[in-house]
């Protein structure tokens, strides 16, 4: 790889990583609500693709980004609402923005109708938006005064007087000695009554030591009462008045007893940079009356926890922080990147994972020598010697591959943000109203797996809002609330890591799975009513299996769960459903924490050797052969008086069986995949060990019984069975469905020994 | 795919099949030729594990270095008469001792047609050709034209159609 391709693969790893970023912010403004901070960081990350890819060339990507930014820039500053319209319209942004990345990387054809109807609902929005009425407008207030507020006073300014409060200017005097004082004692006492919207120093110096401050503050509180409240007879205070909308502009009528110098204000509002903050010390240093700017971001985030900080001044944001309670940290602090972390491409890694492998295969040669010289009483302790050195080298290999092993592991939250954001939208587009309620997100999986989950697993979430989540009046008529709950839930379990996917929804119907099984052949209607409701569930994952006559956008065109449990079990993960009419529905994925290394225990069977991974494996016990028995042609062993399916493993691979002598002993191998046991005969048992798994070629790979395969050490490869897949075979519907014509475990050529 | 692969692979693509030199080979009885350039590696057949319910051209794995290497048998994708080529399976370790394995290049998997012998590199100056229609009107993709050396037959093969034709197999 040169290079450009370097640079060209960091920018669309950069660029995807800020698409999911946006996402994940946008999933975060709908569920906790709105903040200045989250739309900011939504801008934030657009404006960084929108350099970004324009840097690459990449002018779709641009173009979108740069509306977008506009939009969110007027979210920010409070001229747009976002209201689930424009949510609406932010969801699918990041949809495009997927594909132009995609196109960009030669993996797509470019979303071009998306894009403009995209673009055109977007700059709608904002010229919609210019139309509306400003209620600035109507403010009788200086426009000079208007032009020096920050944007975000700005946008404090129109939600409060939006609200209904009145602005009052408060005009007070200090003394430059004891400002800080006074300034706090003159915002508590403010601080019941109102918002103090910005403080602007006003007056021409005419006394050396103080400092004359002009306050906005919104509140809904007579003058009269403010007035008590400040207390001071430095202090006066006068109310905005509101024109009449259209109205010809006339002067406010001043209050009794006010001394207000209009013609101040030109010189006191100067419209040239400000100082971000300024400590008193900094005050008296300078002439009063000159442009300063004080800013106290205590007394800002103290008045209005629910707006967060401004996001476009830097303040004092370490008080800030450390003062107000539930608050995100400004991330824009420093332009140093905070995070210590190295994106590596995932096949850096398996490559390394092969090497602890190779050298796991050179201290089993090592192991071997030293034996040999242990034995010989000439070198008996050099043998020794070597030896020691030799648990030196294996323990520090379990550390390398151990370490190698975490540096796969990233947090399911990653795939579960993506998932949330689509469904989301997926829920705005089909009017459901849906919480998703996301927990164990950081329980972590293999890079590798998580990757490999996110298609599987958003086609699940689609159909459980789909299939599963009411109209929300459906869902009144139903006695349930109108909103419809999905719940997503990780954890690990031992080796293995469950996801629960749950929804309150109205559940499979399983009497018309079972109609349509038996329209399609599939069963007879006797079949059919006997068949548990696992067995129906089961015909669900039947390729073209559908039991929705209408094809949605979303789902329901007969493709997906076969595809979907074909694509878990390659990942070696299981799943399971339960369903319950008008309760919901409950799925259930088990999957292996890492695919990379495994535990496994070698058996043999005609001649071959195979391996079992132990996370699937639950025992091994001699095989008695007078246990085994067909029961409804299938064949069973008795297993502590416990029925247990079973398969002899050389007929389902189809092999020759091996030669039997009288005293061979055989084995059942009794695995579980979530709640399925199987039992696999073999001919022996060859004890566990880690191994390192290996891809198969891509015509192997479709064998369904191999999840990939191993070198043993000897250089001898070993096949590494796909028990999912297997057990899938041998027990699901599809064996029922072929037991008809060919049994999937025939009948053992020989009696077993 | 490494860039150095990738080119060489884009090269014969375009180039056609206008190598050189060409490895003479037996596949089953017949005589096959398989552009050289396309060859990584010839290694002696070892021990290989078979995979049930694959492909019936796939003679099973093997380990190279570390690597893992799917070895096909191509006799049946050309019409051969597969007596001659004896499993090399764990249950029947009787490896031909003519026998090769074939690692070919870039093509993205690690795959090898095992050759039931090889006879020696040929140079393109020293055959005399014929177009593949000479086999009759039979469609085979595969083979790119054919070659007589010493008074033997040879033909040509197109490495990439004949990997298509074995994993459809």
């Amino acid at each position: 790889m040169d290079l450009n391709d370097r640079a060209r693969d960091e920018f669309f790893s950069e660029a995807q990583e800020l698409t999911d970023n946006f996402g994940r912010e946008l999933v975060a403004l709908e569920d906790l609500g709105f903040s200045a901070e989250r739309v900011n960081s939504l801008f934030r990350y657009v404006h960084t693709l929108k350099g970004l890819t324009s840097l690459f060339g990449a002018p779709a990507v641009t173009g979108l980004s740069h509306q977008l930014e506009s939009l969110l820039d007027d979210a920010r500053m409070g001229r747009v609402e976002l209201t689930s319209e424009i949510q609406n319209l932010l969801y699918r942004s990041v949809t495009v923005y997927g594909q132009l990345l995609a196109a960009a990387q030669g993996g797509g054809p470019e979303p071009t109708e998306e894009l403009q109807a995209l673009l055109a609902e977007l700059s709608g929005v904002r010229v919609g938006r210019a139309g509306g009425v400003d209620v600035l407008a109507d403010l009788e207030l200086d426009p000079a005064l208007l032009g020096v507020l920050t944007e975000y006073e700005e946008h404090r300014l129109r939600t409060t007087l939006g609200g209904g409060l009145d602005l009052f200017r408060i005009h007070a005097k200090f003394s430059l000695l004891t400002i800080d004082i006074e300034l706090e004692q003159f915002k508590t006492s403010i601080r019941p009554l109102g918002e103090v919207i910005t403080y602007l120093p006003v007056g021409d110096a005419s006394e050396a030591d103080t400092i004359e401050l002009e306050v906005l503050v919104a509140s809904d509180h007579a003058i009269l009462e403010l007035e008590s409240a400040v207390g001071s007879t430095s202090a006066f205070v006068s109310k905005v008045e509101r024109r009449a909308r259209a109205a010809p502009r006339t002067p406010a009528p001043a209050d009794a007893g006010v001394i207000y110098v209009q013609s101040t204000s030109n010189l006191g509002y100067p419209q040239a940079p400000r100082l971000n903050t300024l400590t008193p010390g900094a005050v008296s240093a300078r002439p009063a009356g000159t442009e300063v700017r004080i800013e106290f971001a205590e007394e800002l985030s103290g008045v209005d926890v629910d707006t967060d900080q401004s996001p476009v001044t830097l303040r004092a944001s370490a008080r800030t922080t450390g003062t107000a309670h539930g608050q995100e940290p400004a991330a824009d602090v420093s332009l140093r990147s905070l995070a210590r972390t190295v994106r590596v491409d995932i096949r850096k890694l398996d490559h390394l994972m092969n090497i602890v492998g190779e050298l796991g295969l050179v201290r089993g040669q090592l192991l071997r020598i030293a034996s040999r010289l242990r034995n010989a009483p000439a070198t008996r302790s050099l043998g020794q010697a070597l030896d020691r050195v030799h648990r030196n080298l294996e323990r520090e290999l379990d550390a390398l591959q151990g370490g190698v092993l975490e540096v796969r592991m990233v947090p399911l939250g990653q795939v579960f943000d993506k998932v949330a954001r689509v469904v989301k939208q997926a829920s705005h587009v089909m009017n459901k109203r849906m919480n998703l309620v996301v927990t164990g997100a950081e329980t972590e999986l293999d890079k590798l797996i998580v990757e490999e989950l996110s298609d599987p697993l958003l086609h699940l979430m689609r159909n459980a809002l789909d299939h599963g989540i009411e109209l929300p009046d459906v869902r009144e008529s139903l006695g349930k609330p109108a909103t419809g709950t999905i719940a997503l839930n990780a954890y690990q379990r031992g080796n293995q890591v469950v996801i629960e996917l749950e929804d309150d929804g109205h559940g499979i119907d399983l009497p018309a799975v079972a109609a349509k099984a038996v329209r399609l052949g599939l069963l007879t209607a006797e079949e059919a009513n006997v068949l548990p409701s696992s067995g129906l569930i089961d015909l669900l994952f039947l390729p073209g299996f559908t039991t929705r006559e209408q094809v949605t956008d979303l789902s329901g065109r007969g493709v997906g769960l076969d595809i979907v449990k074909q694509q878990l079990s390659k990942l070696g993960a299981a799943i399971e459903v339960s369903t319950q009419e008008y309760i919901g529905t409950k799925i259930l994925l088990t999957l292996p924490v890492t695919l990379a290394i495994i535990r496994v225990l070698v058996v043999e069977c005609s001649g071959e050797s195979y391996c079992v991974p132990l996370g699937q494996l639950e025992e091994v016990t001699r095989l008695d052969a007078s246990k085994l028995q067909f029961l409804d042609g299938r064949l069973t062993y008795a297993l502590r008086e416990r029925t247990l399916p079973a398969v002899v493993l050389s007929d389902f691979f189809a092999v020759p069986a091996a030669e039997a002598t009288d005293s061979a002993v055989r084995f059942v191998v009794v695995t579980q995949v979530a709640s399925k046991r199987l039992g696999l005969i073999v001919d022996a048992v060859h004890g566990q060990r880690d191994i390192v798994i290996k891809a198969l070629g891509r015509s192997i790979h479709g064998v369904a019984s191999f999840a990939g395969a191993t070198d043993l050490g000897d250089g001898s490869i070993s096949l590494v069975l796909d028990v999912a897949a297997i057990q899938t075979e041998c027990l699901g519907a599809e064996a029922r469905g072929s037991r008809r014509s060919e049994p999937v475990a025939p009948l053992p050529a020989r009696p077993f020994a | 795919m490494t860039t150095v692969s990738l080119l060489e692979s884009m090269q014969s693509h375009h180039d056609g099949h206008a190598y050189g030199e060409w490895l003479d080979v037996s596949f089953g009885r017949g005589r096959y030729g398989i552009p050289l350039a396309k060859i990584r590696e010839i290694v002696v057949p070892r021990v290989l594990t078979r995979v049930p319910r694959s492909l019936p051209s796939i003679l099973g794995l093997m380990s190279l270095r570390g690597r893992l290497i799917t070895v096909y048998d191509p006799s049946k994708s050309l019409a051969e008469d597969t007596r001659a080529s004896e499993p090399t399976h764990v249950g029947a370790p009787r490896a031909l001792k003519a026998a090769r394995i074939l690692l070919l290049r870039g093509a993205g998997d690690e795959i090898a047609l095992r050759a039931t012998e090889l006879h020696g590199v040929v140079r393109i100056a020293d055959l005399e050709l014929e177009p593949p229609t000479v086999l009759g009107t039979l469609e085979r993709p595969h083979i790119w034209g054919v070659a007589r050396h010493d008074g033997q037959a040879i033909l040509l093969l197109k490495l990439e159609e004949l990997m298509r034709e074995i994993e459809r197999a």
